[in-house]
């Protein structure tokens, strides 16, 4: 049977067990027949009903790792709509800016924020858009190199200081710093002659209108960017290759389109992007050639299609080690909040993916009903955990940065990334020692209760680095962030599907079929007094119309049921001890069948399962790439894999080797549906 | 003299049968067969103590149905009433800071056209300082993480509410410092928040720069001029591109929006008769725009809005008083007499002095809401005099106006009681008769939440929204609330 006929059974038999049933969102105008602009992105309609390639986890995972000789690799020619932190860090302004309030958010529908399908501009973006794109224009609209946004690319930068003067610029100065704009602070490649000459034209215009008030050049020059920042090209980044089409309709990304591509998947900003001055006492951001400026300088030189140089420009500038952490000059608007950080640091890109993948930042918009349920302690910490969430008072990381920086330890370290993080002990926790008998004590004493870290922690790295007896954390899937993250507002709720569902759908690369619109999935409120164990088992799991989906969830969820929906360790459950035990039946690597002891045990078992690995490099080609993995994509994933235990489990060469591959580097024009 | 649409009208010698007349949009506007439908909702930040909104009455009929609220300023901790307490005719205007319904100064009484809600609660919101967008959207919404839309965006969104206007909706507010965009309260979408502008100025250029003589004629000229370039770089781009139909189709909803955005423009401009009988002052006219005092500021962004109801350039308003986590602190230079000794404070500590017991401090909060809803009264009054063109009754009664919170009843807010005042809205099937209707507390089965407000709102505009929110299994019960619509 060949490999397609094959996936496509496998979709059939999906099918067959899947009531395709919409959850209807009654909040959602559409369904009234009204136009809906809550979804302000999408481009409407066509595509679906169009019929769908098999991708992502409708495969069969061997078949994706099976490279064919005949297999050629490549990605449908597209366009990529900037993201929101995107547009912010190309124009070089900080994290929660008002420049960071642009609306360029993925559509909420798409797995990964990379995801470039049906993302547009529609009315209300452009709403928004129109009111906020000036409020990107700090940095070129003014010239004072020791105030806080400046850009290293403009002020260091002589040959544009004739539009920073009080005179009228002649054409030739405008000409220049018209290319120069488009080029180091707008589209990040030489700007077409037609591009040039449209914002050139404009810019002439502007000027000659200029008034005589006091701020009247920074007016003009805010105008400029602004109508630079409205262009289809600084929205809309092109990867549809370049040059002749070879013999398999193929045509190779140009240099700055593959220099940008890779750019934007590593570090979430253009080839160049500016360089900014946060504030005194730190450092740029970056000088003035910019950030990753060896892409930069590869895309002009051409060097980039080598693949030594893409291998050695990654490695650069992945991450590393900086007490300073100046990556995060631009996060943060209080120092003290940098310092206190771990001192790993992961490019944006490869930080966003495990947020992404991992989808540890959610716990933010999850209301939580007595955090310390079931746990030690009581509502003495409430207040801690509510500070762990917002870090309101005092100015020590947020639980997601914590699990950040656990993670970018794992990252940095490059070893066995993916086994080290599902079992790393080592989790950096906030430190308590220096709030008691503050102000703040009561939002600040107790917040390293939730890793059961009850000692003070000394604002120090090395104390906050603190590794977990075994018996309570192993890795990611154990982090307080993520437990919380997975979970509802009650620690008795179905939180043992919502974890189960993840790793099933996540680790182990399954779909699970949506919930049937007929079954209205809840617990009976009569039961509220029982733990989620006995209530799931009892209300779900003796259902014969229930076993077939939730059999594939609930058994990798009842293990986290040592820990309660907010991260806690549980000590004891509705009058009995903790239980996580489980057993897992039919899993898709049958090495992993057997029982349960509890998350930790999972987790290490989950580390050891080459099946699973595989998933996890599966979603790497996913966030990455930006698209699901089809079948075509199987040398691209089989060369990763190789490259992952030829160098002892490095994420680095990884990616060095899906960057290198056919299909991050290839594009047709369409691919047949 | 008060302008009304229909003097404006006759002005220009058409009759209310004459509208045929007009030109298309006007005909939209004027002609429209369905019933007029107006939303505005007043959000004040950092919240409403509920004592504020309780009569003399209300507190009589609590007592006579089990509830002694005594001294205590967040009532609901005492509410130990089964079922929702209903006082007709509640004498709302003896409430601490409702005095502006009266018609002590010789203005329209609106103490018949307005209602108060108590004891209706938003746990899935979280309280604390602000809860964002939750507020609005029934969710858990932290800062610049919209988890859904909120509900202004929802009724902006219905066809029955828009009717044609140009703007689905205007979202206008004051925060402390410079702040011109305020992100905290509204969203279109999961992670998609509506700016609010809290610049007057800005807001002016915007609705009324058309039709102005200053600085916001050039503003306005100048989007123009923004969107005719970007209109000719995408016809540009179109025309050279080399992609395939679907990613040719994103550049092509792009060139749309922009052109629907110039459309609106035009519509704008094709409305500058009726715009300049509306428009209030000018930022160079006035010293409301630039003043240090955030109520000045806010009643020229009130003027505004009123304006644009008027004008027919919307149909929902937010007008957001200081609303979010960052920007509650405000420092009222007009209340200064208020202030133990005459010294400002910061309104954080402000806030934190009246939670603990301050009296002076308490009073100054009951100040500042009863400021916000005088302003939120002037706007019903010009409503009331303003008759409606194509229904009959003011423009009041086809109106209704929320006044609420952004977190609930506190400075360190539970998020257990959000006081609640209504105007307006008569027509629209809201029992805005004077009365205050107090629910159990939360925890009671028969307690209601703000959700199901938002329900009724929907109801209002035509919908049938019986969820809303993300409460989910924490959800008392669907759909409107009996007491106050129907």
């Amino acid at each position: 049977m060949s490999r397609v006929l094959l996936s496509f059974v496998f979709c059939f038999a999906l099918m067959a067990c899947t009531d395709d049933g919409d959850q209807a969102n009654q909040t959602d105008p559409e369904n009234l027949g009204e136009p809906n602009t809550g979804e302000p992105n999408q481009v409407p309609g066509e595509n679906d009903s169009e019929p769908q390639e098999p991708s992502g986890n409708e495969l069969d995972q061997g078949l994706l790792f099976m490279c064919m000789d005949d297999e050629v690799a490549f990605t449908e020619g597209r366009i990529r709509r900037i993201g929101r932190s995107e547009w912010t860090r190309n124009v070089g302004r900080y994290a929660g800016s008002a420049a960071d309030q642009n609306p360029f958010d993925g559509l909420p529908t798409h797995p990964y924020s990379t995801y470039a399908e049906n993302e547009s501009v529609n009315e209300s973006v452009l709403d928004i858009y129109l009111d906020s794109v000036a409020s990107g224009s700090y940095g070129w609209a003014t010239r004072d190199r020791y105030r806080a946004g400046a850009l290293a690319s403009n002020v260091h930068e002589d040959s544009i200081a004739c539009m920073y003067g009080e005179s009228r610029p002649d054409e030739e100065c405008v000409e220049h710093y018209t290319a120069y704009l488009l080029e180091r602070g707008v589209l990040f490649r030489p700007p077409t002659d037609e591009e040039h000459q449209a914002l050139r034209e404009f810019a002439e215009n502007v000027l000659d209108s200029e008034g005589t008030e006091e701020d009247a050049r920074r007016h003009s020059l805010e105008r400029i960017f602004s109508a630079a920042w409205m262009t289809s090209g600084a929205l809309f980044r092109e990867e549809l290759g370049e040059g002749p089409v070879d013999d398999y309709g193929r045509r190779r990304l140009g240099d700055w389109e593959l220099a940008n591509a890779i750019a934007y998947a590593l570090d979430g900003r253009a080839a160049g992007a500016p360089g900014v001055y946060a504030r005194w006492g730190l450092e740029w951001s970056a000088d003035y050639d910019g950030h990753m400026p060896g892409l930069r300088e590869a895309a002009m030189d051409g060097t980039i299609s080598n693949p030594e140089t893409i291998a050695t420009l990654v490695r650069e500038y992945f991450g590393g080690v900086d007490e300073d952490r100046v990556d995060l000059n631009l996060d943060f608007r209080d120092e003290r909040r940098i310092s206190r950080r771990g001192e790993f640091w992961l490019a944006n890109g490869v930080r966003e993916f495990f947020r992404e993948w991992l989808g540890y930042d959610a716990h933010i918009n999850i209301f939580k009903d007595t955090p310390s349920a079931t746990s030690a302690f009581g509502s003495e910490v409430h207040s801690d955990y509510g500070n762990l969430i917002s870090g309101y008072y005092g100015h020590e990381s947020r639980l997601v940065e914590q699990m950040d920086d656990m993670i970018a330890r794992v990252v940095v370290e490059d070893i066995d990334v993916y086994e080290n993080l599902l079992t790393t002990r080592t989790f950096y926790v906030p430190a308590t020692a220096e709030f008691e008998g503050s102000s703040i004590h009561n939002s600040t004493l107790r917040t390293s209760y939730i890793y059961n870290v009850t000692d003070p922690v000394a604002s120090t790295r090395e104390d906050r680095w603190r590794v977990l007896p075994e018996s309570e954390r192993a890795g990611v899937l154990t982090h307080p962030a993520f437990l919380a993250s997975h979970a509802g507002a009650f620690e008795n709720d179905p939180n043992i599907v919502d974890r189960g569902k993840w790793v099933r759908e996540n680790l182990l690369c399954d779909p699970v079929p949506d919930l049937p619109i007929t079954v209205e999935a809840a617990f009976d409120p009569e039961t509220r007094d029982q733990s989620a164990r006995q209530r799931m088992s009892e209300q779900v799991d003796t259902r014969a119309e229930c076993a077939g989906c939730h059999g594939m969830m609930n058994p990798l969820g009842y293990p986290f049921e040592i820990y309660n929906h907010a991260g806690f360790l549980r000590e004891e459950d509705h009058g009995s001890p903790p239980d996580g035990s489980a057993y897992l039946r039919s899993m898709p690597d049958p090495e992993l069948d057997g029982p349960i002891e509890d998350a930790i045990d999972l987790s290490e078992r989950l580390a050891e399962s080459a099946y699973a690995r595989r998933c996890f490099l599966r979603q790497v080609f996913r966030y990455f790439m930006g698209r699901d993995e089809v079948l075509r994509d199987a040398c691209t994933l089989e060369a990763m894999e190789q490259a992952y235990v030829d160098s002892g489990g490095s994420l680095v060469e990884v990616l060095i080797a899906l960057f290198q591959s056919d299909s991050f580097q290839f594009r047709v024009d369409e691919v047949a549906r | 003299m008060t302008w009304t649409r229909r003097t404006f009208l006759k002005t220009l010698g058409f009759g209310a049968a004459g509208a045929a007349l007009l030109n298309p949009f006007y005909r939209q506007l004027f002609a429209a067969e369905s019933t007029p439908r107006r939303f505005v909702i007043f959000v004040e930040g950092n919240g409403i103590e509920p004592r504020n909104f309780l009569s003399g009455a209300t507190t009589n009929a609590l007592l006579d149905a089990g509830t002694d609220v005594g001294d205590i300023r967040h009532l609901y901790r005492n509410y130990s009433h089964d079922h929702p307490v209903v006082t007709p005719d509640s004498g709302l205007a003896d409430a601490l800071s409702l005095a502006s319904l009266d018609s002590a100064s010789g203005e329209i009484s609106l103490q018949d056209q307005s209602a108060v809600l108590l004891g209706l609660s938003s746990k899935i919101s979280g309280g604390g300082h602000s809860t964002e967008t939750g507020a609005l959207s029934s969710s858990r919404s932290p800062a610049g993480s919209p988890t859904d839309l909120t509900i202004d965006h929802y009724l902006a969104s219905l066809s029955s509410v828009r009717q044609g206007a140009p703007f689905s909706a205007v979202r206008l507010g004051v925060v402390g410092g410079n702040t011109r965009l305020n992100y905290s309260t509204c969203a279109f979408g999961p992670n998609q928040p509506a700016p609010i502008t809290c610049d007057p100025t800005t807001a002016f250029n915007s609705l009324f720069g058309s039709v102005a003589s200053g600085a916001g004629e050039s503003t306005f000229r100048e989007r123009q001029e923004l969107l005719d370039f970007a209109v000719d770089d995408l016809e540009r781009a179109l025309q050279g591109f080399s992609g395939n139909s679907r990613e040719r189709q994103k550049l092509e909803r792009y060139l749309e929006s922009l052109e629907n955005m110039v459309h609106r423009q035009e519509i704008i401009q094709d409305m500058e008769d009726l715009l300049r009988g509306v428009k209030p002052q000018e930022p160079e006219e006035s010293e409301l725009y630039r003043s240090e005092s955030p109520l000045d500021r806010l009643q020229a962004q009130v003027d505004m809005a009123t304006s644009a109801l008027i004008g027919g350039l919307t149909n929902v308003v937010v007008i957001a008083l200081g609303t979010g986590a960052r920007h509650f602190s405000l420092e009222y230079p007009s209340l200064i007499d208020l202030y133990p000794d005459g010294d400002m404070l910061g309104g954080h500590d402000a806030r934190h002095a009246a939670e603990s017991g301050n009296q002076a401090f308490v009073h100054l909060l009951t100040a500042i809401t009863d400021r916000h809803v005088a302003l939120m009264a002037s706007m019903a009054r010009e409503l009331e005099a303003t008759p409606e063109v194509t229904a009959n009754g003011t423009m009041l009664d086809h109106t209704v106006m929320l006044y609420m919170s952004d977190n609930g009843e506190k400075h360190h807010s539970l998020a257990e009681e959000w006081p609640m005042l209504l105007m307006g809205g008569s027509a629209l099937g809201f029992k805005t008769d004077g009365r205050t209707v107090v629910y159990p507390r939360y925890g009671h089965d028969h307690n209601r939440q703000v959700s199901n407000l938002f329900n009724t709102l929907g109801h209002a505009a035509g919908a049938d929204l019986n969820d809303f929110g993300h409460e989910g299994i924490t959800r008392i019960t669907e759909g409107p609330l009996s007491e106050i619509w129907g």
